[in-house]
């Protein structure tokens, strides 16, 4: 069962001093490495402990005294993890749905994830994009069948914005991650262009798709 | 400087970051109402929430339609993504659209040192509907920021 790390404050490591490895005076807060037996050391301590993913990487000994302390270091993650993580959030959302959408549906998401959550067309002040948000246009994705959107966006909230293109109709579309959509819809006829805005529940917004879709 | 409103038949250049254009096999085809919307406050960069959609006043460059897209891109505060896609709305149909839900709006050019042609479009309110219809009924031009520099 896995515990939290906070469970165990001070893990108890045996701590082998190693002349031939040791090369810097390993002091707190040191990027010196750990010996490749204190590392088996840790890593047969940690199994079934669960560290929070992210924040916390690297693991400082203190080498003069006469027990082992392992700390862990806060770490902020860089501009380029942050964007990475978040693609990688989505993706794993993805793959969550995947027994319901198709290799070439998967491939299509990552592909139009990757074409804008990456570190050249992203600005770093810009939120990051939200996983609920996400996670809802998946379930609408499933529930409506409709695999054939144009390309994918996102808002300055982070909300992802979709589109889909009819023969005569426009389509697109805000997932606020709350189940709800806000969405534009601009139809072409011999008459004139014809325009609407809503705001919808996930499954109404079905319905007002086959308006402008089919 | 003066603040003196832009004439209907002219026309403003907006700014849209990739993840807010609609974009078939690469090429843009439209901007998502989003990026009509004021943005909302984001300590520290941005204190406050935005009110009014800043845009650049294209016919206050002389050229070809292409050189004014390029000064209007040139004339960004900020150094813009290549795959960013710039709009150019009309005027007249800005203003039409802000009529269509009763909402006053005035679209000025504001010049300032650093950028004389800085315009704004400065609405009453501006929501998902005003928003989504500036996207489809104002929108006259779109391109991407390496077309527009080329």
């Amino acid at each position: 069962m896995n515990q939290p790390a906070s469970a165990f404050p001070q893990v108890p490591i045996a701590f082998r001093p190693h002349a031939g490895v040791v090369k810097t005076p390993l002091q707190f807060g040191s990027n010196a490495e750990l010996v490749a037996t204190q590392r088996t050391d840790l890593q047969r301590l940690l199994q079934g402990f669960q560290l929070p993913v992210g924040d916390w990487e690297r693991f400082v000994l203190g080498a003069h005294d006469t027990k082992s302390t392992v700390r862990t270091t806060p770490v902020h993650p860089s501009f380029q993890q942050r964007v990475f993580d978040a693609s990688v959030e989505m993706k794993v959302a993805v793959s969550n749905y995947a027994m319901h959408l198709t290799p070439e549906t998967r491939a299509k998401l990552f592909h139009d994830l990757d074409e804008v959550v990456n570190v050249e067309d992203w600005y770093e002040e810009d939120a990051l994009p939200s996983a609920l948000s996400f996670r809802d246009f998946l379930k609408w994705t499933i529930f409506s069948k409709r695999y054939n959107w144009l390309s994918i966006g996102f808002s300055d909230e982070g909300y992802i914005l979709v589109a889909w293109k009819s023969e005569r109709a426009l389509l697109s579309a805000t997932f606020r991650g709350n189940a709800r959509v806000l969405w534009t819809a601009t139809r072409s006829s011999p008459e004139g262009e014809t325009y609407a805005a809503g705001e919808s529940t996930l499954q109404f917004f079905e319905r007002e798709a086959r308006l402008y879709l089919d | 400087m003066a603040v003196r409103p832009i004439p209907d038949e002219h026309h403003v250049v907006r700014h849209c970051e990739k993840r807010e254009t609609i974009r078939e096999n690469g090429k843009i085809i439209g901007i998502h109402p989003t990026a009509f919307l004021l943005r909302p406050a984001n300590p520290p960069l941005r204190p406050e929430p935005e009110k009014y959609l800043s845009c650049n006043y294209y016919e206050s460059f002389v050229g070809t339609a292409a050189e004014m897209m390029k000064c209007c891109c040139q004339a960004l505060s900020f150094e813009p993504k290549k795959e960013d896609g710039l709009v150019r709305l009309n005027v007249a149909k800005i203003k039409s659209c802000f009529q269509k839900y009763s909402t006053p709006v005035r679209v000025t050019h504001e010049a300032k040192a650093a950028n004389p042609s800085y315009a704004a479009i400065r609405p009453g309110k501006i929501d998902n509907p005003i928003a989504g219809i500036l996207a489809t009924l104002a929108v006259v031009e779109m391109v991407s920021v390496s077309d527009a520099l080329k």
